[in-house]
């Protein structure tokens, strides 16, 4: 269960999307996050799912890894999706005694369903084929026009790197956890969802005391290695754009275009 | 009937990739009740993976584990009381510790067990005790020295009673008395109250003085399990598996070579100490 978070892990592959500068990949998935948004009808939705699927083919990552991110997405998922589906106002069309499910209802239930479970997957896919490494530097020079403002894009960078990366070795520490307490007879499986709940209390302490050590011991290995915020550093390998990345540019122009043209199109099919 | 029966179990660490190798695969062997088990192999060879099957803690991609003759994976089997009988001491301490002081760490599975909480801190401090470490209860767990997390790991293991004992490298970290010390504990629990041990080991020497049988693991393959001395003395396989032979080995093929032979059964130290005084004196 634990180990269902995809978020923030990177799954090491050869493919155009690893391959392709990550400033790109920042810029793509802010594209497709924003398409979501603004797609109204099924034309959009069916764009938005062609794009996607592209993207989960090209990145080489087994659909089934990127999918069981959305397994820790479930219950959230249920839940906004039954709120819509019965307190959104309108026109009426299952009744389960005082219930009602309306026709706007289940539309917005089912919009808001897409655009959830794509957010998630378009994002993991970023960090998927994304280095921690590799993020920041792209964050960081992608943003650096900020510098003129006195933002500290260098160190805001740096941090968000690191609470990305602080996701997987929180996770991996629980499950450590799971595991030193479970083979001395704690049981994570037994019982109703109270029991498995409050199960979990215990690894709650033991997990913030590690990660404040996992931060210690970081910021010792930074200071070791002369880490200073004043210093400019230089980059083993700095980033540059390639043919590839200016093709997908391209390709995103386009993608954002399309969507935006989809509002214009005013057909009536089914529900949507 | 063996108390373990692994049957044909693989697995691998990578689950989304099918095209992936099994990390180990296709391992069968057997533990009786009262055995003193070695398991050795060099480093990455599937020695912790196996051992943290036996007791449920990683599920098998393929094959059957039984425990007194009955399947582990069983839908109706009883995994927690497994996990009583059968106590692991992981290979490294610092994976098994927890709580914020030693005390509470280790009479965790006291209190799991459902022993009361007097019962389970008496239990605690006898543990502690018996290990020679009582100063330490009040102490976080995580300033320990790595040789007193073990011991730590250990009692925690200790408080449970298990009839398994599981120990992935016990030795690993000890300064040599504590090992000569922590060794022979291990000796009486097996000896004089028939404990079941198993142990991985990277010391070849302590195999021969301690193990009545042997699994050697080469490449996430069981490669050979038998009998401590016809394996040890088996330099082709000990090289094939990236192994060096042990002292007490050396020594009789030493003395051999010289035309004196002396018993295979007695390479333990004591023994060979005998043996040398029989033939020399
Ligand atoms: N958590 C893990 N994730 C992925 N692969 C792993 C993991 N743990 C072990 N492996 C791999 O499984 C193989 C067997 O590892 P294992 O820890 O069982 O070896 P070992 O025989 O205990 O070695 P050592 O003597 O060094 O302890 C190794 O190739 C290792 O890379
Ligand atoms: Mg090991």
């Amino acid at each position: 269960m634990i180990r269902d978070i995809t978020l923030g892990q990177y799954y090491n592959r050869e493919s155009v999307i690893h391959f392709l500068d990550p400033r790109v990949k920042l810029v793509a998935t802010l594209v497709f996050l924003m398409s979501l948004f603004i797609s109204t009808n099924i034309f959009a939705y069916a764009f938005a799912t062609l794009f996607l699927a592209m993207a989960i083919m090209l990145c080489k990552v087994p659909l089934s890894f990127i999918l069981r991110g959305l397994k820790s997405l479930i219950l959230l998922l249920l839940i906004s999706v039954v709120f819509n589906l019965f307190l959104t106002p309108g026109e009426t069309i299952l009744s389960f005694g005082i219930l009602h499910i309306t026709r706007e209802g289940l539309i917005i239930a089912i919009k808001m369903a897409i655009r959830l479970v794509y957010l998630v997957i378009g994002s993991s896919i970023l960090t998927l084929t994304t280095t921690p490494s590799k993020l920041t530097d792209g964050l960081e020079k992608g943003l650096s026009f900020l510098k003129a403002f006195r933002v500290p894009v260098a160190e805001i960078a740096l941090m968000m790197s690191i609470a990305l990366r602080f996701i997987p070795i929180l996770i991996e520490e629980t499950e450590k956890i799971m595991n030193a307490q479970s083979s001395r007879g704690a049981d994570f499986d037994k019982g109703s969802i109270v029991d498995k709940a409050k199960s979990l209390v215990p690894l709650l302490v033991p997990l913030f005391v590690s990660a404040f050590r996992r931060a210690n011991d970081l910021a010792i290995a930074m200071e070791a290695r002369c880490y200073s915020d004043s210093v400019s550093r230089t980059k083993l390998k700095p980033l540059a754009y390639k043919g590839i990345d200016y093709i997908t540019y391209v390709i995103l122009f386009l993608y954002i275009m399309l969507i935006i043209f989809t509002r214009y199109i005013k057909i009536d099919v089914g529900i949507m | 009937m063996p108390i373990f029966e692994v049957k044909n179990i693989s697995f691998r660490y990578d689950k989304y990739d099918e095209n992936a190798s099994y990390n180990i695969d296709d391992i069968s062997f057997s533990v009786d009740r009262g055995d003193f088990v070695a398991l050795i192999g060099k480093s990455g060879s599937g020695k912790s993976t196996i051992v943290s099957h036996l007791n449920g803690l990683k599920k098998a991609d393929k094959g059957d584990i039984l425990y007194e003759g009955k399947s582990i994976y069983d839908k109706d089997f009883d995994l927690t009381s497994l996990r009583f009988k059968c106590g692991v001491v992981f290979q490294h301490p610092e994976y098994q510790l927890f709580s914020e002081t030693v005390i509470e760490d280790v009479e965790f599975g006291a209190l799991k067990k459902g022993l009361s909480k007097d019962e389970a801190r008496l239990r605690a401090l006898e543990a502690l005790s018996f290990l020679g470490i009582e100063n330490l209860k009040d102490e976080v767990p995580f300033n320990l020295s790595g040789g007193e997390k073990r011991k730590v790991a250990f009692a925690g293991v200790l408080v449970m009673d298990p009839d398994v004992f599981i120990l992935d490298e016990p030795d690993a970290g000890l300064d040599s008395k504590t090992k000569n010390d922590f060794y022979m504990m291990i000796k009486n629990l097996n000896v004089l109250k028939g404990k079941t041990i198993v142990f991985i080991t990277h010391n070849l020497d302590d195999v021969i003085e301690y193990a009545n049988k042997v699994i050697v693991v080469n490449d996430g393959k069981v490669e050979r399990c038998g009998n401590p001395t016809d394996i040890l003395m088996n330099d082709e396989l000990l090289r094939k598996c990236g192994l060096v032979e042990p002292y007490a080995i050396d020594i009789y093929n030493y003395l051999k070579n010289r035309g004196i032979l002396i018993d295979k059964s007695k390479l333990r130290f004591n023994d060979i100490v005998q043996e040398l005084n029989r033939v020399l004196l």
